[in-house]
């Protein structure tokens, strides 16, 4: 455990992908079977668990901590399991009692019940060291962060093996922790899993940025256009296997779905994009990404939001793999399944002509499209992206000028630049802020706006500053539609602040008007 | 004439210690001696503990310190390290007006020392920035029972146990095993842990040349002058592409554009802070490695034990904390809160 909480230690601060592979290889090729088989299936979010809740890791600090000291730490640190963990009382030294193997703490905590957890937890915590603990606790919490995808944890074993990463992708997925089978096969020791047990994950065909100029180019007999939904790019795989709902990275996300799952009677696999619905519209028609969020995180007002699947492609029909074959014989698989089936739940992307894209695209105002992709018909699917057989093009971004009033410092004590920044719209005198935007600045110019801030800061909130309003930013976004939830009543996707307009009066600023006038119903 | 160590701390002479050593806006000042412990404003006359710039200003017109402090300020703060400066070594004890002075090392850094202050029968210790740890660097801390110890509380919170700093280095030489071709970017103070992170990586082995940012090597040359050997140290600046490669680069947050000669540098931070994950996150550390030069939780509340003072003075740092923990211990705790002490949220002091 605490050979596995020193790679998940490292892996959270190692910013590279690359780095990242090199550690989680480094942990394959020197940690004994059947922990690193463990150690895998946390890296693959396999060991899905929520037992030390809050209520949990307090009773854990009650029984070893001073209630004052643990006030005190907990002020400084922030979050309470690395409280835990940090103040915890290392084990003696030469110690008797050795820290437990990966191959016992996940089986355990994955047949735990809510009232045995907290005895095992402190046992556990009592043999390992600080970071151990930390792993352990933000394991057992079901928030153990380690900024990997299931794609990049395949890369590195294919890397490690010296094997193709879609064989080890469709493989993975029939298999289950502690993965003998398959590190036989990456060391030579043995023959290479067959894929079919579970559902597998395929990995997806990247789409190619698309610049307008080039639209002339194409020949319309050869290309297929189609709409990019603004949702979740998912692919449905269900069999004899069982059944699984995929993202892109081929993360399991059946359980943030398993309305999607149970509707989609297939045998095969198919590729889509999730939609929220509109909860008043007509059928199929889409509300904003941002309600796909909680849906996400699994809370309960998430499994109350309603969605549907556009579906685009079929990669598997039955035990046939369609993936070698044109984009146009896929498509007819997949309309001539879909007739046969009418699965709920979902519906077809439609197909546009190619003719008519530029004017489409100008048009674009919807919510939940986010461009056009555009699609070789005779392209078979290929994960490498290979010649930009798909093309993305996206929606013109958007933009408006409006005025700082707060930014929020990076989390946790002393410096630190600021994380987030929000923006206002007029509406009468007075500024309504739009809601946190990330800074898309060269690092100068985001040095430069953060020394403003500092200077300008009226008052503190928290980490939150506010500051006098003297400052226009331009803030970019993908999307805006109409929210309950915030203040100005509009949901931004994906602001950023783009520039800073130092020398533009604050009343040049947008009224929100201008930007109620472009939100989608 | 050395300290005795026979010595039985009394309340009734801590109890009256605030009438001739106590703080003022200038810092803490002992009236029978007629000087100051590490003022923040310049004074008539100072005692430095040690050379870290939130200890050791610049500008005071009698200055006493060890030879090391001394050395330190002159090449710091040139002219300003003090119109008259006095060494006094360790162990050596020396009458100042109604006090005798003694400085005794503390293990913070090269040249850091105890003010131990005594007068009328009554002993005060003045620790300055300590720890107990061993460090080839520096002369080991050295435990002198009194009435009242003043104690720093950098790390006074039970979250903070730093690692041994081998096992901390070792991180440091794995990572350079698996990134063979990346250059590891090595974030320390200038005075302290610069040499620390040397010598403890040259105690494991490590025998390739180091490359210093150039604001790093007088003083690096200054520990070799009192006989702490660093092996090959070259400046960064100077160095080639090809020698970057997976090198130990050490630089205390400047850079210069030598830093584009780096080979896709892994960030290391040494400092006892990157303990909690969110001052890591902030450093911008990819790898942090608790290596601090002050007393950790354990340390600070083994001292108090160790030496049991009938009171514990605290001057910057957790307080609170460790004002708890000394009631516990039935040691009476002041909060001195001294002016000019970087604490939390104001950036960090000097060597943490």
């Amino acid at each position: 455990m605490n050979r596995f909480a020193r790679l998940a230690e490292a892996l959270a601060f190692m910013a590279s992908d690359t780095g990242k592979r090199r550690l989680i290889a480094d942990y394959i090729a020197t940690t004994p079977d059947p922990d690193r088989g463990w150690g895998l299936a946390v890296l693959l979010g396999a060991v899905a668990v929520r037992h030390a809740r809050p209520a949990v890791l307090r009773a854990l600090a009650a029984r070893r901590t001073d209630p004052v000291l643990f006030t005190l730490s907990h002020g400084f640190v922030g979050d309470v399991a690395e409280t835990v963990a940090l103040m915890w009382p290392d084990p003696p030294p030469r110690s008797n009692s050795l820290p437990p193997p990966m191959a016992e703490v996940a089986p355990a905590l994955l047949s735990a019940d809510r009232a045995g957890v907290e005895d095992l937890l402190e046992g556990w915590l009592d043999t390992l060291d600080a970071t151990g603990r930390y792993t352990l606790l933000k394991l057992a919490a079901g928030s153990l962060k380690l900024d990997v995808s299931p794609r990049l944890v395949a890369e590195a074993l294919a890397e490690w093996g010296g094997v193709d990463v879609h064989a080890v992708e469709e493989c993975r997925h029939g298999l289950t922790p502690p993965y003998g089978p398959l590190f036989a096969w990456l060391e030579r020791r043995g023959p290479r899993p067959a894929a079919g047990q579970g559902p597998v994950f395929r990995p997806f065909m990247p789409a190619a940025p698309f610049d307008a100029g080039a639209l002339d180019a194409l020949d319309p007999a050869q290309w297929a256009a189609e709409w990019q939904w603004d949702g979740l790019r998912v692919q449905l795989v269900a069999g004899s296997g069982g059944r699984a709902v995929y993202g892109r990275q081929g993360e399991d996300l059946t359980a943030a779905f398993p309305d999607l799952a149970e509707a989609l009677d297939i045998d095969g696999a198919v590729e889509g994009e999730i939609l929220a619905a509109a909860a008043d519209g007509p059928p199929f028609a889409p509300a904003s990404a941002a309600l796909l969020q909680p849906r996400l995180k699994r809370t309960a007002r998430g499994r109350a939001v309603p969605v549907f699947v556009r579906l685009f492609d079929m990669l598997a029909d039955g035990g046939e793999d369609l993936r070698p074959m044109p984009f146009a014989v896929r498509r007819a698989r997949l309309e001539r399944w879909f007739a046969g089936r009418s699965p709920a739940l979902a519906a077809l992307s439609p197909l546009l002509p190619l003719a008519e894209a530029r004017r489409l695209h100008t048009g674009i105002a919807g919510a939940g499209v986010r461009g056009m992709v555009l699609k070789r018909r005779d392209a078979p699917y290929d994960p490498a992206g290979a010649g930009g057989a798909w093309l993305a093009w996206k929606r013109a971004t958007r933009s408006v000028r409006a005025v700082l009033m707060y930014a929020q410092r990076a989390g946790g004590p002393g410096g630190g630049g600021y994380e987030s920044y929000t923006a206002g719209l007029w509406r009468g005198g007075a500024l309504v802020p739009l809601g946190k935007a990330t800074a898309a600045l060269p690092a100068d110019a985001r040095r430069e706006l953060d020394r403003w801030i500092t200077a300008a800061t009226t008052n503190r909130f928290g980490p939150v500053r506010e500051v006098a309003p003297g400052l226009v930013v331009v803030v970019e976004f993908d999307g805006v539609s109409p929210s309950a939830r915030t203040k100005c009543g509009l949901s931004l996707r994906g602001p950023r602040i783009a520039a800073v307009l130092w020398d533009t009066p604050v009343d040049a600023a947008a009224p929100l008007a201008e930007l109620e006038a472009l939100a989608e119903g | 004439m050395p300290i005795s160590s026979a010595f039985v701390p009394s309340a009734a002479r801590a109890a009256a210690a605030d009438r001739w050593i106590h703080p003022t806006p200038a810092g803490l000042f002992v009236a029978p001696g007629g000087f100051f412990i590490d003022p923040v404003r310049a004074v008539e006359r100072a005692v430095i503990t040690h050379g870290h710039s939130d200890h050791a200003r610049g500008g005071h017109s009698h200055v006493l310190a060890t030879p090391a402090t001394l050395a330190v300020m002159e090449q710091r703060l040139g002219r300003a390290a003090g119109a008259v400066r006095q060494p006094l070594d360790y162990g050596e004890s020396l009458t100042v007006g109604d006090v005798r002075l003694t400085l005794v090392p503390a293990g913070h850094v090269l040249g850091s020392a105890q003010v131990v202050v005594e007068h009328g029968g009554a002993r005060v210790v003045v620790s300055g920035d300590y720890k107990r740890r061993p460090d080839p660097t520096c002369a080991p801390f050295d435990p002198v029972p009194c009435d009242v110890f003043v104690t720093e509380a950098t790390f006074a919170l039970p979250i903070f146990r730093h690692p041994p700093a081998e096992a901390e280095i070792g991180r440091l030489l794995h990572s350079l095993a698996l990134f063979p071709e990346r250059s590891h970017l090595v974030s320390v103070y200038a005075l302290g842990k610069c040499q620390r992170v040397i010598a403890l990586l040259r105690a494991a082995g490590y025998g390739r040349p180091i490359y210093l940012h150039s604001a790093l090597e007088p003083l690096c040359a200054l520990y070799a002058r009192f006989g702490v050997d660093l092996g090959d140290l070259r400046p960064a600046a100077e160095a080639g592409a090809a020698a970057l490669r997976g090198a130990v680069v050490l630089t205390s947050g400047g850079g210069g554009h030598w830093m584009e000669r780096l080979s896709d540098p892994v960030t290391a931070v040494a400092s006892g802070w990157v303990r909690v994950r969110q001052w890591a996150r902030q450093r911008g550390a990819e790898l942090p490695l608790v290596i601090s030069d002050h007393a950790d939780w354990d340390e600070l509340t083994a001292t108090l034990a160790e030496l049991s003072p009938a009171e514990v003075w605290i001057t910057h740092g957790r307080d609170d904390a460790l004002s708890h923990h000394a009631a516990r211990l039935g040691i009476r705790a002041r909060a001195l809160a001294l002016v000019g002490r970087s604490g939390e949220g104001d950036g960090e002091e000097e060597g943490a």
